[in-house]
């Protein structure tokens, strides 16, 4: 039972070798070294506590986002509404953390706040979920309509009263709704939902595993039809599952309008829907795969920004996507090995 | 035997975790012969065989084709020096035309464009040159199970093989249909290919084979060359294969059991009345027009008909995956025809389903998840499952119906077909036995379980009824129904035509199943 593993991690070393050259020749064409552009996106990330501490806010984000990913993917559907649900619950949670009386108490505020995020993004991938339950659309379909439809809203709400007077952004947060930095990462956005996203990516694996929803959502993943003939609640588990995927996604608020900019703007989170999703799908279905995965897109992404200067970060962005494109190959290349090997 | 073999395998070792699939078994396949391959469930017989075809590489041992090492150890250079395979499970892409199957690998294209015409005139000539009518312009989902196996067939046919491995490939068909595909095998040896056969039907064995090679925990246990009257001798075959002759579960003895004075009352579990059924893009085959039945407490009543008459439709419509177009269904006397699956289920249905990839098994969920689909609830408390309890369950079965192997963690997908069969039949009898089964509808319950498996899953369907249930099943096998049923009846064109007692000779069945 020990050879899936190996092969698994056999798959993952090759990945990250190709990546790896894929780099070294990109930066090469680029007409750099290499060598010292590693050494200054090393220096640029773990190199610094601040380094450091911008890749753990990062990683935070991701790591939320992939969750989402992650609690979908278990029953077989793709959550592409995430971008979506993390920029309404972002909205949500500035609107109406700035509303809050200014003396109002951490131990009020925060669990508060961080119930309308997850039921804010709830209520947001609900209707992909309805659709795809009892419709049949396709949850990438609704997805992606759902996330153009987050993104006009919230500009529309900004615009129209949300945001403070002659800025674009709601108004700040009263302290006692905002996140407590991480001591240790002095200057850097890290915050203490580091720790809501850890115990997300750890409950969501328990849950998977040990309870009654978790193993019919994992039943609907590996035949929907052999599911329904066996008297699960098939459609019910979907649309449960969506939502839930949402409320983790729309979590992602804590960290970037509670711990970070203490304020909700237009695009504040964009994109990490989609990082989210591609970690979710490197890491399979283990949790700690999802927090390396996390880190490692969050360095790549702090690391771009430290090497901006002499090769443009875009250069990142295609090593990243090779990167979940070598670990997709990966597996079928170790076999075509074991098999020549075998012949 | 001064023929060279066209196959020979020898020393034949594969492991899977600590599993010996296959423990240094041998096979030669000659020319001219069909050799038949039989054993228990999980014998080895698959594994062996793909190993054959190019399929799975051994761990260990030769593999020799026409005298020359198989190498590379794939299909593609299995086919390529003559050695085609029917697999047991359908290896056919359902939303592609039976055309379009067969052209996968080989895309004869015109101008880089797929032509598939000059294919088509091809294939239809072979078709029917061999007798296996196929309609080639349909997606094969909406293909019945008898022209699935024949669209196999005619693949695996399609280049004229110097050898030909056929893997249960009679399992899944009625009796008439699995005759000709034997008559088939027979007609290619006589013209010189080398013809494998596995099969649990050792009657097939004693009319068809020339040579018998016997499997036991991936050892060769026995070898009947041509000419061995141990060939003929059906009784002998099955001591070999599962260590035992095993009982004939017979309705006289079920009656002994049925007619005694405590019999409960005549309790209506299962009442069909003037039921219509469209059956659509599902692939159900034929539809159902006006069929009514009823079924008491305590009764098994068997369906017969030709494959294509209504059977399928049947049984998905009594499942709750298909929609009823006219008429009700009534579970001890609630109207379920508009209910969902779950719902029936609630109420008592058990459903040992035809299609075992669709409805039955989830090749990727550990076995003993699979065991317990549907009811996780039964073992969990305060909605977290335990594990321990569905190990126990997974023993139990593993006890009943000496499913092999015992291993409660090992992917569903991962076991050999029988044991598969054996999977779904212990998750749908689970109810039963606690008495709590209201109708159990069993489709071809016992496809592709090894002789003892066989009696043991007849015996349990008979008790099911004494428990209390109204057992249905739906066979092409005509004596296990005469053996297990109450009573028989007949469809033709979606509808009953006829009601007989048990003891009908398969022939008269027979006339009435073709009208
Ligand atoms: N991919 C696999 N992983 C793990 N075990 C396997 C795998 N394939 C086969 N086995 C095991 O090897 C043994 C032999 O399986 P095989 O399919 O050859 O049996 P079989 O004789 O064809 O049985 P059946 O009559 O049920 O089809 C079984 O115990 C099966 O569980
Ligand atoms: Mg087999």
């Amino acid at each position: 039972m020990n050879a899936p593993r190996a092969a698994r991690t056999r798959a993952i070393l090759l990945a990250a070798l190709l990546s790896a050259i894929a780099f070294e020749l990109a930066v090469l064409a680029w007409g750099e070294s290499p060598g010292s552009i590693l050494a200054q996106l090393f220096a640029g990330t773990w190199g610094t506590r601040f380094g450091a501490g911008q890749v753990l806010f990062k990683a935070t984000s991701i790591a939320l986002a992939g969750a989402a990913a992650q609690i979908a993917l278990r029953a077989g559907l793709f959550q592409i509404g995430a971008e979506g649900a993390i920029a309404v619950s972002a909205l949500a949670v500035g609107a109406i953390g700035a509303r809050l009386p200014a003396s109002v108490s951490p131990i009020v505020a925060w669990p508060l706040l961080a119930l309308v995020a997850a039921s804010v993004g709830a209520l947001w991938t609900l209707p992909i979920g309805v659709l795809r339950a009892r419709f049949g659309a396709h949850e990438v379909i609704s997805g992606i309509m759902t996330n153009k439809i987050a993104g006009a809203l919230v500009g529309y709400l900004l615009a129209r009263g949300l945001a403070e007077r002659a800025s674009v952004h709601t108004a700040p947060l009263p302290p006692g709704a905002t996140l407590v930095r991480l001591g240790p990462f002095p200057g850097s956005a890290a915050n203490v939902a580091i720790f809501v996203a850890i115990a997300v990516v750890v409950a969501w694996a328990w849950i998977a595993r040990r309870t009654v929803f978790g193993r019919e959502v994992s039943a609907i993943g590996a035949s929907d039809t052999v599911s329904l003939a066996t008297g699960i609640a098939v459609g019910r588990r979907q649309i449960e599952i969506l939502a839930l995927s949402g409320a983790v996604a729309g979590l992602c608020a804590l960290n970037d309008v509670m711990g970070y900019k203490g304020y909700a703007e237009e695009g504040l989170s964009s994109g990490v829907g989609f990082t989210g999703l591609a970690a979710a799908l490197l890491a399979g279905r283990s949790s700690v795969g999802l927090l390396a995965t996390a880190l490692f897109f969050a360095t790549l992404s702090q690391g771009g920004l430290s090497i901006n200067a002499r090769i443009p970060m875009e250069i990142v962005d295609v090593v990243v996507a090779l990167v979940i494109l070598f670990v997709a190959v990966a597996p079928r290349i170790d076999e075509k090995l074991g098999e020549e090997d075998r012949a | 035997m001064t023929d060279t073999a066209a196959v020979l395998l020898d020393g034949i070792e594969k492991r899977y975790g600590q599993t010996r699939a296959v423990d240094g078994a041998g096979l030669a396949l000659f020319p001219g012969r069909v050799h038949a391959v039989v054993g228990e469930n999980g014998a080895g017989k698959s594994t062996l065989l793909k190993i054959a075809g190019g399929v799975i590489a051994p761990d260990r041992g030769r593999v020799l084709v026409l005298d020359r090492e198989l190498r590379p150890a794939t299909p593609r250079e299995a086919i390529r020096r003559g050695v085609a395979m029917v697999h047991q499970h359908f290896m056919l892409v359902p939303t592609l035309t039976g055309l379009e199957n067969l052209a996968l690998g080989e895309e004869p294209t015109r101008l880089g464009m797929l032509h598939l015409s000059p294919l088509a005139a091809d294939v239809e000539r072979l078709a029917r040159s061999l007798r296996l009518e196929v309609p080639l312009d349909v997606p094969v989902a909406r293909l019945s199970i008898g022209e699935r196996q024949r669209l196999e067939l005619l693949r695996a046919l399609r280049h004229a093989p110097k050898v030909l491995i056929l893997d249960e490939p009679t399992a899944v068909l009625a009796p008439a249909e699995a005759r000709a595909v034997l008559g088939l095998a027979r007609d290619l040896a006589t013209r010189g290919v080398a013809v494998a056969l596995v099969t649990h039907h050792l009657d097939e064995v004693a009319e068809f084979a020339d040579e018998v090679t016997v499997l036991r925990r991936g050892k060769v246990v026995a070898h009947h060359p041509p000419g061995d009257p141990a060939i003929g001798d059906v009784g002998r075959l099955a001591c070999e294969a599962v260590g035992e002759e095993p009982p004939v579960v017979a309705r006289h003895a079920r009656r002994g059991v049925a007619r005694e004075p405590h019999v409960r009352h005549e309790r209506v579990r299962l009442r069909v009345d003037d039921l219509h059924v469209d059956p659509g893009e599902a692939g159900a085959g034929s539809p159902l027009r006006g069929v009514s039945i009823e079924l008491a407490q305590g009764e098994v009543v068997g369906v017969a008909g030709v494959e294509g008459n209504g059977q399928h439709a049947l049984e998905l419509a009594l499942s709750g995956v298909l929609p009823s177009r006219r008429g009700t269904i009534a579970l001890d006397g609630a109207d379920v025809t508009r209910v969902t699956i779950a719902d029936r289920r609630r109420r008592g249905l058990a459903w040992i389903p035809s299609d075992r990839h669709a409805h039955g098994i989830a090749d990727e969920l550990p076995a003993r998840d699979v065991l317990l689909l549907g009811a996780f609830d039964e073992a969990a408390r305060r909605g977290v499952v335990d594990d321990a309890e569905l190990d126990r369950s997974f023993a139990g079965a593993v006890k009943a119906l000496d499913l092999r192997p015992d291993a409660p963690e090992l992917a569903a997908g991962s076991f050999s077909g029988g044991n598969q069969q054996k999977l779904v039949i212990a998750r749908e009898l689970r109810a039963s036995r606690e008495g709590r089964a209201a109708l159990v509808l069993a489709a071809h319950p016992t496809r592709g379980v090894d002789v003892r498996a066989a009696a043991t899953i007849r015996r349990s369907l008979v008790d099911a009824a004494r428990d209390g249930a109204a057992v249905l099943v739906i066979s092409s096998d005509l004596d296990e129904l005469r053996d297990i049923c109450d009573r028989i009846v007949v469809l033709r064109g979606g509808a009953v035509v006829a009601t007989l007692p048990p003891d009908t000779p398969v022939s008269v069945i027979g006339e009435a199943m073709l009208g």
